[in-house]
């Protein structure tokens, strides 16, 4: 009794400088993100007067943050369905004993570890729409080049593509993270399986259509729910891309508490947008921690 | 394996297959080769039509880079940071996380609360952290930066290293005890040395963090202090930047990663899942 009692003595002592860290620079500064959002201090003078939801409710009235929303629903669902194809699209190509696997694997792979402020300013560059001294440049002048002139765009600077042109740099950047989901996952799949439905006289396709695909479901949750925290959260590609755009047609909730918060000033109101994006991801997130933990007792 | 007949099917497949592989490898690799090509490029060259894919190389962008904007000085921000807050973080994060793996305190509810910072937007923490600072005079600072990065990533890097701890047997551990050493000692002399390859993935983990970490840096950090992302943000929302500084900013934001990414590719998946994936 006496042992374990001191092991548990240890476990704490060793846990004890993690958690403090933890609960004060996360846990207690989100409760003080949350009571800002809560005060009038909307000007360069902190002012703490609690004045409950009203930065919220004046926040919903915003034109910017509507649009901002509206991108954000926009950016996350092509972000997620553009991933999701690719990456399950490349990881069944890899799975089919591919001579030089592990080189396709690598490439595919180290976008994720760059920056998004660097794939921001390569994708700027490419995606640039070019001006009457350049001319056309980045993918516009390869159009160009090869008579596809017709395809040429404005890109991110045109308001009707907007968000959609930064999801192509971050698709560029994360469908190779999907696919190495997707792999893992085909990976721990037993071979047998698939034998035994071929000797039933299942085609390839019919193999993956259903025996491999509905095995994947949970890789697909758990990529839907990475990818979309992500894009939820997203500020730096977009901030080293496109800024927030002509009508805000780039903007991002992200970058809307950047602006607010540190340009201009209001910090009340720049708290409550972070914590309506905790909020967001939170919903997302929180349930599926709760899933598989259940799944893992199970 | 039980391979059929190598039949014409199969092998037109075969070949559709490594088509579509490698021109997806190319759209990955397009963009960041002619980033370099056009960073040894001169701005003539870098602008020229059609693009010339043979020329004598230049080193200017990478001196002006450095001599113009300051590049020597983003970089010494940038690894200073990254490298001291790592060294800080890692052992507490071993410590904590080797706990959380034997003994389970707080049982799943510490579980989760460490997990559940993982999903946190960290614009939700930058704004106390802007007030604390800016009393503590710690704004416009290496150490602030440091000490905000070291917060910021420890819950994750305690998650990864009690996923790393749990593979290690526990016998080891109990063998080293009963030869009479101290928890403390038994936990840096057998359990530490066994754990290395984890401890050193996760170091590499938490430098390539705090490398690329922009949103923090932005606000805590001036021109003096201030890291590689933000410069290199700033050099394009110049009037009149060129585009082979800009490339040549890319490259030397890129080095470091190059250098080590390749060799923890599977660490870097596997932490950023949320143990989606083993």
């Amino acid at each position: 009794m006496g042992k374990l009692n001191q092991d548990k003595l240890y476990a704490f002592l060793f846990v004890l400088p993690s958690i403090i860290v933890i609960f004060t620079f996360i846990y207690l500064f989100i409760g003080w993100t949350g009571y800002i959002s809560m005060t009038k201090w909307n000007n360069v003078m902190p002012n703490l007067k609690f004045v409950g939801f009203r930065n919220y409710s004046r926040l919903f009235q915003i034109e910017r943050f509507q649009i901002d929303l509206h991108n954000t629903l926009v950016f996350t669902t092509l972000f997620i369905l553009a991933c999701i194809t690719i990456g399950l699209g490349l990881a069944i190509l890899l799975d089919q004993r591919i001579k030089g696997e592990s080189i396709f694997r690598s490439i595919f792979l180290f976008p994720m570890s760059l920056s998004f402020i660097v794939t921001g300013v390569v994708w700027r560059w490419i995606l640039n729409p070019g001006s009457a001294q350049l001319g056309s440049v980045g993918i516009n002048q390869l159009f160009d080049k090869i008579g596809l002139g017709f395809l040429k765009s404005g890109w991110y600077t045109d308001p009707d593509i907007g968000i959609k042109a930064v999801v192509i740099a971050a698709v560029w950047q994360l469908s190779g993270y999907t696919m190495a989901m997707y792999l893992a996952g085909l990976r721990g799949i037993p071979y047998e399986l698939r034998e035994a439905a071929q000797v039933d006289g299942a085609t390839p396709t019919q193999v993956y259509r259903y025996v491999i695909l509905p095995l994947l479901k949970p890789i697909t949750i758990g990529a839907i729910i990475i990818l979309g925290h992500i894009s939820l959260k997203i500020f730096d590609l977009v901030a080293a891309m496109t800024g927030p755009g002509i009508g805000f047609s780039t903007d991002v909730p992200a970058y809307f508490m950047y602006d607010t918060t540190f340009r201009g000033n209001k910090f009340a109101q720049g708290a409550s947008i972070a914590i309506i994006m905790l909020i967001m991801v939170g919903v997302l997130v929180i349930p599926y921690l709760i899933f598989s933990a259940k799944r893992e007792e199970a | 394996m039980k391979s059929k007949t190598f039949n014409a099917e199969s092998r037109h497949w075969n070949i559709a297959a490594h088509i579509i592989l490698i021109t997806f490898s190319l759209i990955i690799l397009l963009p960041l080769l002619w980033t370099i090509r056009t960073s040894f490029a001169t701005e003539v060259i870098a602008y020229e039509i059609p693009p010339r894919l043979i020329f004598h190389p230049t080193l200017k962008n990478y001196v002006l880079l450095f001599k113009e904007n300051g590049f020597a000085l983003k970089f010494y921000n940038s690894f200073v940071v990254a490298f001291v807050s790592t060294l800080i973080s890692i052992p507490i994060a071993s410590l904590g996380g080797y706990a959380l793996a034997r003994y389970k305190p707080g049982g799943k509810v510490s579980r989760f609360l460490i997990i559940g910072t993982q999903m946190l937007p960290p614009i939700v923490l930058i704004l106390p952290l802007f007030a604390i600072f800016s009393t503590a005079h710690l704004l416009n600072t290496r150490t602030g930066l440091t000490f905000s990065y070291m917060a910021f990533n420890l819950p994750f890097l305690v998650w990864i290293l009690m996923g790393f701890f749990e593979g290690v047997p526990k016998e080891l551990e109990e063998a080293s005890l009963i030869d009479g050493a101290s928890r403390l000692t038994s936990f840096f002399k057998v359990i530490f040395p066994i754990a290395a390859p984890g401890i050193m993935s996760a170091g590499v983990l938490s430098f390539i963090m705090c490398w690329n970490e922009f949103l923090f840096a932005l606000v805590l950090t001036g021109a003096e202090t201030s890291t590689i992302p933000v410069a290199l943000a700033a050099l394009q929302t110049q009037r009149g930047v060129l585009i082979g500084k800009l490339s040549a900013g890319v490259v030397i934001a890129n080095l470091p990663i190059v250098a080590i990414s390749f060799f923890i590719q599977k660490y870097l998946v596997r932490g950023l899942s949320f143990g989606a994936i083993k």
